[in-house]
């Protein structure tokens, strides 16, 4: 019952189970970016999406995907952010194709985002939109987690705030190019490590442990 | 689709020696790698699981043993595990992680791929030899000589079409002034017509001058393309005994322009020897000086290639000298013959041949015997008269006053002696650092015979073990800039917040260095390169050391020569932003390779008390 209630009122789903008890080293993770024509989730565009894959403090580079998405309307300023032309997004995929493919590690990994909440919304709409079945996937956000440390560090959030950008340099990590999805992506996931072994340092805990730090959540799609 | 992330492109494009790839390679790289997170508790694992990938570090600071040297401190841009990759020898890889960082682990397949590109290789396999990468050493020119023809030529060729009449060809030369002209069509260089040609082959024979030019010239003459050098012009004008080359483009072949004897003994007389012999020639001071304010005119426009800063010290010592001893010359003929034999001696940078524009000039003179009032009086006025005109012709006065016109250094050979066997009794910290200039000694003018005693009466003295154990102390008193993790260590107050002064910190660590195994050796000469090619192995510094010695020290005086022309500055304070990745690298080397220097010269010459 309680469950349900929080689902209702949060939006969310309970952690997947096959991976509660996993302890981080072992979760399988996909971390993944979305480049958006507007912060407003109920009109945004996907103008570019990033992933790439990783595992026990390591990054397969190979594994990294980056795809324009083909959009069209008003683009607002997001695509001059992005470093994308008009012909880049003319001759880009549709989003359908990417959506279809991230569907397939829905349930095989863990998703890594900065500021998860963004993003996952935005995919919940194309996925009633694109009329994919419903499902829900467990995420990490290096957000919320780096909300959590500076707390629990300083007892407030620096006036830097937490950023990529301001998170990352906290652990001594370089500047990446931002607003490209596939670096964010990659840059979210070094920043997830650095993170972890901060908090964890023998890699003991498992997802279930992590959840107190608020940055675990399952969100549904569809 | 699969993809490449930028930054992993900016870190490779950015970092020596990858940046020597093409693109595509670094590409590859960047998309097969793996990026670790390694940290003291997964190091073992990590590193297992890619032992034979060549790591390069992004971020962390890492103490690390992977092969049979000794443990590097490494942070980022630094590489390990090319030992195991380029010996074929299985060395564990023992991490101490200091703090925790990011690696990119790039497979032995790319790594030996990028090995197909010479600078690639040559990093690495210098990296491995622990000696400095320094192509060019080997190669220093002379300036002039190597200077490409496009610097030269400035003209367009006067030329002339095949059908042209002689008389118009005569005409045009006339009208130019210059003593050939080329033949050419459709822009295709096809013979030269000079002045001999119109002498013998015209005048002498009566021919017609209406007739076509085609008909007297030199059809499919020698040239050169404009990338060639005026040694190459030289040569080529010697082989063929001719005074006129075309220049062409080097694609194109389209001719661009002439060099003609004329030009090559301009260029000789631009040379850096003839302004130099320029000032042998000089009548009064103020044209001695005006002369003298040529030099660095002439090596901050002309010095551009790495061997051009390797004899540049030279020329400028060599420059001072010959002021010196023209200013003493001026002096004698105002005041007649010196009362006794003296000899002018140099100190320093001078003395070693190695000053740059910033150096001030160290002296002194050095006295056949104790000067009467009046003998100390000319010698008074001499040192006076040299010191400050050689101020005027931009060597500057010595802070310190280590010059001849301080009464403490115009020493008769008795008690420059007496002086030695002093510094020899109580060679205090102080001490040492009073008189470690006056090591490096050499005489510019005078009776050289003086100097030559005083070296013979000093040699016992300056070896024996007492003085040097206190030298070697004071050698290791300096740091090279290098933190525990091989970062640079930046000079305080300095304009530039990246600068270092690489003189104190690094080029006058190896002078003291070197000079103390030359005194152990009981070797005379000053030169910090000259002793070092002159010490044997039995000095305790192996050949290979010695060698390694040299071209750090030629490298850190390019990179300090370099700051000086083209910041148009006389400090050493050189910009690290001014490097190139891979002088970075050399830098950083160089400095270590300084470092365990002093360590073996503290252990070797005062039993490892630094």
């Amino acid at each position: 019952m309680f469950e349900f209630i929080k689902k209702v009122v949060f939006g969310q789903f309970p952690i997947h189970e096959k991976f509660k008890h996993q302890c981080y080293p072992q979760l399988p993770l996909l971390a993944l970016d979305l480049e958006l024509t507007d912060l407003n989730t109920d009109i945004a565009k996907v103008t570019s999406i990033g992933w790439v894959f990783g595992q026990n403090y390591q990054v397969d580079l190979a594994s990294a995907e980056y795809d324009v998405v083909r959009a069209s309307g008003d683009l607002k300023q997001s695509p001059v952010i992005h470093g994308l032309t008009a012909k880049d997004i003319a001759q880009g995929c549709h989003v359908r194709e990417k959506v279809k493919l991230l569907e397939q590690y829905v349930d095989s990994h863990v998703w890594v985002l900065h500021n998860a909440t963004l993003d996952m919304r935005v995919l919940n709409r194309l996925w009633q939109a694109l009329s994919l079945e419903q499902t829900s996937v467990t995420t990490i956000d290096t957000m919320l987690l780096e909300v959590y440390v500076c707390e629990k560090t300083h007892g407030f959030v620096p006036s830097s705030g937490v950023t990529l950008k301001s998170a990352r340099k906290r652990y001594g990590l370089s500047d990446a190019p931002l607003h490209n999805a596939l670096d964010d992506a990659l840059s979210t996931l070094t920043l997830l490590n650095a993170q972890l072994y901060a908090l964890n340092k023998q890699g003991h805990m498992n997802l279930q442990e992590l959840s107190h730090t608020r940055a675990i959540k399952s969100y549904k799609l569809g | 689709m699969t993809a490449t992330a930028q930054q992993i492109i900016d870190f490779l494009q950015n970092e020596g020696p990858f940046d020597e790839l093409d693109s595509e390679l670094q590409q590859e790289i960047a998309q097969h790698s793996q990026l670790i997170y390694l940290a003291a508790e997964n190091q073992k694992e990590l590193i297992a699981q890619h032992k034979d990938a060549l790591f390069v570090i992004q971020s962390g600071q890492f103490a690390v043993k992977d092969c049979d040297g000794p443990i590097k401190h490494l942070s980022d841009g630094d590489y390990f595990g090319f030992a195991r990759l380029l010996d074929k020898v299985d060395y564990n890889i023992n991490v101490v992680v200091d703090s925790p960082g990011i690696v990119l682990c790039i497979a032995k397949a790319y790594f030996f791929k990028a090995m197909d590109n010479p600078a690639f290789a040559q990093f690495f396999t210098a990296s491995k030899n622990d000696a400095l990468q320094n192509k060019a050493v080997s190669d220093s020119n002379s300036m002039w000589l190597y200077k490409p023809l496009h610097e030269v030529v400035h003209h367009t060729p006067v030329s002339v079409a095949p059908n042209d009449s002689i008389q118009l060809a005569a005409k045009r030369m006339s009208e130019q002034k210059v003593s050939s002209v080329l033949v050419i069509d459709n822009n295709d260089l096809l013979g030269i017509a000079t002045d001999r040609d119109l002498r013998n082959r015209v005048v002498a024979v009566g021919l017609n001058t209406q007739l076509p030019i085609k008909q007297i010239m030199t059809e499919n003459p020698a040239y050169l393309t404009k990338n060639k050098t005026i040694f190459d012009a030289i040569c080529i004008m010697s082989q063929y005994g001719i005074n006129h080359l075309p220049v062409l483009d080097a694609v194109t072949k389209t001719p661009v322009g002439m060099i003609t004897n004329t030009d090559v003994s301009k260029q000789q007389r631009a040379n850096v020897l003839f302004v130099i012999s320029d000032l042998s020639k000089a009548e009064t001071v103020d044209e001695l000086v005006s002369k003298a304010w040529q030099i660095p005119q002439y090596l901050a426009s002309s010095a551009k290639r790495a061997g051009d800063f390797d004899i540049a010290g030279k020329v400028l010592s060599q420059a001072t000298d010959i002021m010196t001893r023209k200013l003493i010359t001026f002096f004698q003929q105002a005041h007649g013959q010196a009362p006794m034999n003296y000899c002018w001696l140099v100190y320093g940078s001078q003395a070693r041949e190695d000053q740059t524009m910033g150096s001030d000039q160290d002296n002194a003179l050095l006295l056949e015997r104790e000067p009467s009032q009046q003998e100390g009086e000319y010698f008074e006025k001499l040192a006076d008269f040299v010191c400050v005109n050689l101020a005027k012709c931009g060597i500057k006065l010595c802070d310190g006053n280590i010059m001849a016109s301080n009464p403490a250094l115009r020493l008769s050979l008795d008690a420059a002696v007496k002086e030695a066997k002093a510094w020899v009794k109580s060679p205090t910290n102080q001490a040492i650092l009073d008189f470690n200039i006056f090591l490096d000694a050499r005489s510019a003018a005078g009776d050289t015979r003086l100097f030559e005693k005083l070296q013979a009466q000093r040699k016992p003295l300056l070896k024996q073990s007492m003085f040097l154990a206190a030298l070697a102390r004071a050698a290791n008193e300096t740091s090279v800039p290098l933190s525990m993790f091989q970062k640079f260590v930046y000079a305080k107050n300095a304009d530039y917040k990246d600068s270092i002064d690489l003189k104190k910190s690094a080029v006058a660590i190896i002078n003291n260095l070197v000079r103390l195994y030359a005194l152990s050796a009981g070797l005379t000469m000053p030169g910090t390169v000259a002793r070092l090619k002159n010490l044997t192995p039995e000095c305790g510094l192996s050949e290979k050391d010695r060698k390694n010695l040299i071209d750090i020290w030629l490298f850190l005086n390019r990179l300090r020569w370099r700051h000086q022309l083209t910041n148009n500055v006389q400090d050493n304070l050189v910009r690290v932003s001014d490097l190139s990745s891979i002088e970075k690298h050399q830098l950083k080397a160089a400095f270590q390779a300084i470092h365990r220097a002093q360590q073996a010269a503290v252990l070797k010459f005062s039993g490892g008390i630094g």
